[in-house]
């Protein structure tokens, strides 16, 4: 790991370091696949955000497919599913509808909000933004997309297993959560031990990356440990399947040790030779148990949920970390807080969130998993009874208290998932309104409050839950307050634009379509927030619209705003700006034409996670309108074509980008597009603060950070 | 900038693409030939209010959506409007050069802390005036347990005394009676004991005397649950196997019903959403149900669940002809006369319904003497709005809000019929290896 130096001298020592020790020649693997380059992983996530994106995007037509039109045959994917003996209709049969709509949820927000948000433009901007020359633990970064990566393989694998996907909602509710909805037997142990198996070759693959980036002593013993493993994988694949079925507790947890202990050998001793060796043995080990357990034994898409998250919280948790200690001590000289734009400041505030949260989440999944596999009974009661069958891990647990503990981590998500691109959108209308952003500091400030507020409102999802009413108060009263930050910041982006020079470029009318829909998702948020009316609208489509409203409308508008915006510096292009204004006046107009009309459902009272509404007759009557939303929703997916072509192409043929093509005045844009490794040449010296756009100091409207004006720093005026 | 000088396509294109793309989703609509082309949106709105307690939710409700309107129209409006003005014009060097203004910024602060505080306070009145209803004390209140189970819901009515039993005690392979059997046979046995049509709630009927009166139907799973209007109710909620919720959208009701847990809510349902309607036979609509009861001409008692029939009186035997029970509407009756005459169901052409609900009403003058009958005129739903699993949608039930006198007849004049689940164990059956896995997979 790199040591941190003084932040006084951090740019000079980290860049010195970097162009030490890297002559050009690096190899491709090490360059491009396991980088420990900041800008490389930015990409990386970017890249595994948008193939989630699409993944998470078509699960939603077909999801809006059968809503409109309930059992109208899937065009040509449905005969197809049906063909291959996945799906028992042509139409999207019932048991998959709740499946595709929880991996929906899954996907979008873990998969491709959070990666896309934190993943990318975490690790993109700060580093460049703040003048380091990367992260404080580069390889740890490293380790974060590397353990993300698992994670999302885990959640599209799930799609395979034995019974299909999570189908328990993106919440995984139990005791939902905690059925088999594949058949096999309830066999505990082996289960259990498959879970293990699974964690530790995961860490192999972990281990496979760490190999590159570290080398240690050579050792000899490592090659009988190498043999021992052989014949040991040997006897694992000659047995039959019937050996897993036939485990004992004891004889699982012998062989997760021994192959713990094959790992520590590994990472001990030996070379390089050897660990590579060693890595495939084991991996092929755990892939065959793995393969062989997962015909047999309950290991089925909702574990895979709890496995999958599981690992995406290390990332989360590597990512924060790594974001905080680099911003807290990697700064440039002259980048006080105060002077960091505010999309640094977002995202450091949303890592300490997330530093604090996802732990819970962690905690909730374990606990959860193990009651999945009937090992515990942390959520379910003492009479428990499925199909009228007692089961035999019934007893003591509370149901609701994971309803605590997941909003404990999911409501700070939510502003995990909206924090960044308010810091994002703030830079982006500055730039192109070419003024300063107003009140700058208020705007620092209401990111704390909603972050701290966030830890103190998760219960008001739980309105209805049967949790305690007098709790349910406590609730709405915090939660009415964190509309107030949220008001400062919309009022101050509306006080940017005011007298402004408004350019519109694709980024800055995203940029602006994320206040729009962002006003609209947090004034819907007051329904809910009032306990007495949200009695009559909690977990109907009131909610989905409200959720759509902040995560797409805000976050994923935010999210196509900063892509245009940054696209040039990323990858050196510059992107079509008519295809650009395409795309965003396609999916502005049917992105609400889809979500507006949920608000009118919602109020009539129409539920949520319904496969059919036509079977309830105050339901029924809502069928144009559903059908409505439906071909709305379809044109929504449609309209993201030309952006990925605009993505694809301007790769490939858009004009080469200059240093500053849009005259901005934060770090990034003093650098090339895009950057060198060490992303400086010379370590930038900042004298002023972020948005010093029309000073009247100078000729030009705008004054780079970098920049030494007379009393640039000084001024400060308020109208 | 490079952006200020657009390129030709853009300048080219632009006009075009905006008429184009207000113009999609219309354009995409008629490939989808059954949206209808006036979706008569004006008429969904909040859906009536019949309870005492949703008058309150329903104004705080029409608060927020002003306020939040308001807000919504001015926000917009200045944004649109600063964006139309400040647009960057040829030959415009600079922008205002402002870093803020504290006042103004302390202005937005404190108004929206203002109004949302006094929500918050007017919340609180109105949640507490349902979770902590006056009516939890009324001495006269019905008490009615509704049991949630994968995808179904089960209603138990308090008895004549007014008190519900012990329920959802399901026997354990750990308790005496089944200590000494193999666990595979113990948790069979089990599974007969409380599966249909044995003690399905797993009442305790050891306990008290509370429990022994209570109208409570093993078999009868998703029967119509029927309350009275103008009288408390205690609705106690629980859940079998995973969370439902129990969402009476008219009555302003929602409240999950969790396993382990008894959720419970008083409230009032105004006379106004009573179904029940006294009616001339010709003018009840071949939907609605009928309210059938014991005081019906000709009707007779088909057992638990309250279930009652007028039958065709020249019918013969043991098993007289049925024309029409309590909760059939006319329709329902029609169809079943048709089918015993050996029509098929896909046969049945609408004339040929509507002849038969006329004879049907004709039928029933005739022979009962029968000129007006109840007829359910306002069915009321009960929808599940937390997810329970793939047959989620399917867990609807009939809810009907009866006068109070007709409630204690449907109450009190029958006679409870006869049931005796047993507290002991039932001799398992031999079990099969298979039958055993099919029963723990969850559905």
């Amino acid at each position: 790991m790199t040591a941190i130096p003084h932040p006084s001298q951090a740019g000079s020592v980290a860049h010195e370091a970097h162009g030490a020790e890297h002559p050009h020649e690096i190899s491709f693997f090490k360059k491009y696949i396991f980088s420990t380059d900041h800008k490389v992983i930015g990409i990386q996530f970017l890249l595994l955000g948008l193939t989630f994106f699409v993944i998470g995007g078509l699960e939603a037509m077909l999801v809006r497919w059968q809503l409109g039109w309930p059992g109208r045959p899937v065009p040509v994917f449905g005969a197809f599913l049906k063909a291959i003996g996945v799906w028992t209709t042509e139409s999207l049969p019932d048991d998959w509808y709740t499946a595709t709509f929880t991996m929906h949820a899954s996907i979008m927000i873990f998969f491709v909000i959070i990666p896309l948000l934190v993943g990318t433009f975490g690790n993109y901007l700060i580093p460049l933004k703040i003048g380091a020359a990367d992260m404080a633990f580069p390889f740890m970064n490293g380790l974060a997309f590397w353990s993300a990566f698992p994670a999302g393989t885990i959640m599209v694998a799930s799609f395979f297993l034995n019974g299909g996907p999570a189908a328990a909602g993106w919440t995984s509710y139990p005791p939902l959560s905690a059925l088999f909805l594949g058949h096999g037997p309830e066999n505990v142990w082996p289960a259990f031990g498959v879970v293990m198996l699974y964690l530790a070759s995961v860490l192999c693959l972990l281990y496979l990356c760490a190999y590159y980036v570290t080398t240690r002593r050579t050792g000899s013993l490592i090659w009988g440990i190498c043999a021992l493993a052989i014949v040991y994988g040997a006897l694992l694949f000659t047995h039959s399947p019937a050996y897993v079925l036939g485990a004992t507790p004891t004889r699982v947890v012998l062989e997760f040790l021994i192959l713990c202990g094959f790992l520590v050998a590994a990472f001990l001793i030996g070379d390089r030779m050897s660990r590579i060796t060693l890595s495939v043995i084991l991996s092929a080990i755990a892939a065959v148990y793995i393969g062989r357990g997962a015909q047999h034994i309950a290991f089925d898409g909702q574990s895979a949920w709890f496995l999958s998250l599981f690992i995406l919280g290390f990332s989360s948790i590597l990512g924060a970390v790594n974001y905080i200690s680099t911003i807290v001590k990697l700064r440039c000289p002259g980048m006080t807080m105060f002077r960091m734009p505010l999309s640094v400041w977002a995202l450091f505030i949303t890592s300490i969130l997330v530093l604090l949260a996802t732990p819970v989440l962690a905690a909730t999944l374990l606990l959860n998993l193990l009651d999945h596999h009937r090992v515990s009974s942390f959520f379910q009661p003492y009479n428990w009874v499925v199909a009228n069958v007692p089961q035999s891990n019934s007893g003591g647990g509370y149901a609701i208290l994971h309803q605590h503990l997941f909003w404990f981590y999911s409501h700070p998500a939510v502003y995990i998932m909206i924090l960044p691109a308010m810091g994002m959108v703030s830079d982006i209308i500055a730039v192109f309104s070419r003024k300063p952003i107003f009140g700058y500091r208020p705007m620092v400030y209401a990111i704390a409050g909603i972050a701290f507020l966030g830890f103190i409102v998760w219960a008001h999802h739980m309105f209805q839950s049967g949790m305690n009413p007098t709790l349910g108060t406590t609730f709405a009263i915090s939660t009415m307050f964190i509309a107030v930050p949220s008001a400062i910041k919309t009022f101050n982006w509306l006080g940017t634009v005011w007298g402004g020079n408004i350019r519109f470029t694709a980024a800055m009318l995203n940029a602006l379509a994320f206040v729009a829909m962002f006003v609209i998702g947090g004034l819907s948020g007051i329904f809910m927030a009032s306990t007495a009316v949200d009695v009559h609208i909690h977990d109907t489509y009131f909610i989905v619209a409200h959720i759509h409203y902040v995560l797409f409308g805000g976050t994923m508008f935010g999210i196509f705003g900063s892509i245009y915006f940054w696209y040039p510096k990323m990858f050196g292009r510059m992107m079509n700006e008519t295809l650009g204004k395409i795309h965003f006046i396609l999916s502005f107009i049917a992105f609400n034409c889809t979500f507006f009309p949920m608000h009118i459902l919602g109020v009539g009272g129409v539920a949520r996670r319904y496969a059919d509404h036509t079977g309830i007759a105050s339901f029924a009557k809502y069928q144009p309108m559903n059908q409505f939303i439906s071909v709305s929703a379809f044109v929504l997916g449609i309209a993201q074509l030309p952006f990925i072509i605009n993505f694809i192409g301007s790769w490939v043929w858009g004009p080469k980008a200059s240093r500053n093509p849009w005259e901005a005045t934060t770090l990034e844009w003093e650098t090339e597009s895009p950057p060198p490794h060490g992303n400086f040449t010379k370590v930038p010296v900042v004298h002023h603060g972020p948005y010093e756009y029309s000073s009247p100091l100078v000729e030009e409207d705008w004054l780079a950070q970098t920049r030494f004006v007379e009393g640039a720093d000084k001024l400060v005026v308020k109208h | 900038m490079i952006l200020s000088k657009p390129g030709t396509l853009s300048r080219v294109l632009r006009l075009p693409l905006i008429v184009a793309a207000l113009l999609a989703p219309a354009l995409a609509a008629p490939a989808f030939a059954d949206v209808p082309p006036n979706l008569q949106w004006n008429k969904y709105r909040l859906p009536p209010d019949y309870s005492t307690h949703g008058a309150g939710m329903d104004s705080l409700y029409t608060l927020i959506l002003w306020i939040t309107m308001i807000v919504f129209i001015v926000v917009e409006v200045v944004l649109v409007y600063f964006l139309i003005k400040y647009r960057h014009r040829p030959g415009q060097q600079k922008a205002r050069f402002s870093h803020g203004n504290t006042r103004l910024e302390m202005v937005w602060t404190l108004v929206p802390a203002v109004i949302l505080v006094a929500l918050a306070l007017m919340t609180k009145r109105v949640w507490d005036n349902y979770r902590y209803s006056p009516l939890g004390d009324d001495p006269n209140r019905a008490r009615f347990l509704v049991v949630g189970e994968q995808f179904k819901w089960h209603v138990v009515y308090a008895g004549p005394d007014g008190k519900l039993g012990k329920y959802l005690a399901f026997p354990k392979p750990t308790d005496p009676g089944y200590r000494t059997m193999p666990e595979a046979e113990a948790l069979k046995a089990i599974t007969n004991a409380i599966a249909p049509p044995n003690n399905t709630l797993g009442q305790d009927l050891s306990a008290e005397e509370a429990g022994k009166d209570d109208d409570y139907a093993p078999t009868a799973a998703a029967r119509p649950i029927v309350l009275p209007v103008d009288r408390a109710l205690e609705i106690n909620l629980s859940a079998k196997d995973v969370l439902h919720d129990f969402f009476l959208p008219n009555f302003r009701v929602k409240l999950d019903a969790v396993p382990g847990m008894r959720g419970v809510i008083n409230f009032k349902a105004l006379p106004n959403g009573q179904s029940t309607q006294r009616m001339d036979i010709d003018q009840i609509p071949a939907w609605a149900r009928i309210w059938v009861t014991y005081d019906t001409p000709g009707a007779r008692l088909l057992g638990n669940p309250k279930i009652w029939q007028i039958s065709d009186p020249k019918g013969t035997g043991a098993l007289p002809s049925a024309w029409i029970a309590t909760f059939q509407s006319l329709e329902d009756g029609a169809r079943n006369r048709l089918r015993r005459r050996n029509i098929e169901m896909e046969a049945i052409t609408p004339p040929m319904l509507s002849s038969e609900i006329e004879s049907l009403r004709s039928d029933l003058r005739s022979a009962y003497g029968i000129t007006q009958l109840t007829a359910l005129m306002k069915p009321w739903e009960l929808a599940c709005e937390e997810l329970c699993g793939a047959g989620h949608y399917t867990m609807r039930n009939d809810v009907f809000f009866v006068s109070k006198q007709e409630y204690e007849d449907f109450m009190n004049k029958v006679e409870l019929s006869k049931r005796a689940p047993s507290t002991q164990p039932i001799k398992p059956a031999p079990v099969a290896a298979g039958d055993l896995q099919a029963a723990s997979a969850s559905r």
